[in-house]
């Protein structure tokens, strides 16, 4: 009885341990998330209009330190929907980057990006893409850093055939 | 290796686009977009009064027969070429080749079954004015519209307009979506903007090889 007693302590005590040790690390993961839905529209040779709308997104997967966050995964999305009758709107969109606030500057590019799978309002966007990029970043809590990329929607025959939007996500959390 | 050289066209076909002056592009601003509104007036009105060679250009056309190209249509296109900075000469043959293009799209979108109600057309127009709410680009519209008697007569513009455009839209739409279904094989959802894109140039080559099926006669 004494041992089985010990035994429960003991594991008790263990328990305890790791429980404490987990909560000490802050260890959990979260996530920053930005969505934008964006219309552009180019006016074309008998007056009428190409519309674009484009949906993008931006998710920032992280783990919460004590002073500083670990940014684990970035996933970026764009989907988008084109009415046209005489030229087809092109749209094509940059890997994500890490830039800072207020400069604009990229402080960081990621190489390997890998194509993701994803659900969306397929009736509103009939087709989209994304991928993701896993490098691990660390940064303080209170960073100048915003995570995101930029996309470029070009309409020929059009008086002004390249209009421009970007989704990003600042990544400070304090 | 493949994900790579996807990966390197990718970002060079985003360079070349940022980098590439469009066709009718010559550094173009909203006073120029202000500039064609302008120019389109004089055409504007006989359009919203239903044109008698563009309310012919929308009957279908039977086998044979030759497709009628609206010099009014003409004429507006010429000025948008002239406005975006062509020469005499380049304006009205590239207006020439688009109204033979729009032309030839709407007689096949209409072969094809894709024609469409007033109705249709209404509700169309009332999704683009809350669209043009909230579009990034407003300002550009607006200094379109802004050219107009009135907002109401840029609407019954388009009313016009729409009634060729609509079912190009729709036909287009289809056309579309079987190409990227007939190419991306594999079901990888991630390949399809790439997808898109070459659609673009294959829509631009189809355009240019159906006029060449057809007669046609400027009224």
């Amino acid at each position: 009885m004494k041992t089985k007693l010990k035994k429960a302590v003991l594991y008790l005590l263990c328990l305890s341990f790791v429980l404490s040790f987990a909560g000490g690390m802050n260890a959990e993961a979260a996530t920053k998330r930005k969505e934008a839905t964006k219309s552009f529209f180019f006016t074309t040779p008998r007056g009428q209009t190409a519309a674009v709308n484009v949906f993008a997104t931006i998710t920032e997967t992280y783990t919460k330190g004590t002073t500083k966050n670990k940014f684990t995964k970035r996933d970026c999305f764009l989907a988008y929907s084109a009415a046209y009758s005489g030229s087809k709107p092109k749209v094509t969109r940059t890997a994500g980057v890490h830039r800072s606030i207020k400069t604009g500057e990229v402080k960081k590019n990621f190489k390997k990006w890998t194509k993701g799978t994803y659900l969306w309002d397929v009736a509103k966007y009939p087709y989209g893409s994304g991928s993701y990029n896993s490098t691990s970043v660390s940064y303080k809590k209170s960073t100048d850093r915003k995570s995101g990329f930029s996309y470029s929607v070009y309409c020929a025959d059009s008086l002004i055939p390249t209009q421009t939007g970007s989704v990003y996500v600042s990544l400070k959390t304090k | 290796m493949k994900k790579k050289i996807l990966s390197a066209a990718c970002v060079a076909a985003m360079g070349l686009v940022l980098a590439m002056p469009a066709a009718a592009n010559k550094g173009n601003d909203i006073s120029d977009v202000s500039e064609w509104g302008d120019s389109i007036q004089e055409y504007a009105e006989p359009v919203a009064e239903e044109d008698a060679a563009i309310e012919e250009s929308l009957e279908p056309v039977a086998a044979g027969e030759e497709i009628v190209l609206p010099q009014t249509e003409i004429d507006m296109a010429k000025a948008f070429y002239l406005d975006a900075g062509y020469g005499e000469k380049e304006a009205e043959e590239a207006a020439l080749q688009y109204v033979k293009e729009i032309n030839v799209l709407y007689q096949e979108a209409i072969a094809n079954g894709y024609d469409v109600t007033d109705q249709e057309i209404r509700d169309y127009l009332e999704e683009l004015k809350q669209q043009y709410e909230t579009a990034e680009n407003k300002e550009e519209i607006q200094a379109f519209m802004d050219q107009f008697d009135s907002e109401e007569a840029y609407w019954d513009f388009q009313f016009e307009i729409y009634k060729k455009d609509l079912p190009i839209q729709k036909y287009n739409e289809a056309r579309e979506r079987e190409y990227v279904e007939e190419q991306n094989t594999d079901g990888n959802p991630d390949e399809i903007l790439e997808i898109q894109n070459e659609w673009a140039d294959e829509f631009e080559e189809e355009k240019a090889e159906a006029v060449e099926n057809y007669e046609f006669t400027v009224e």
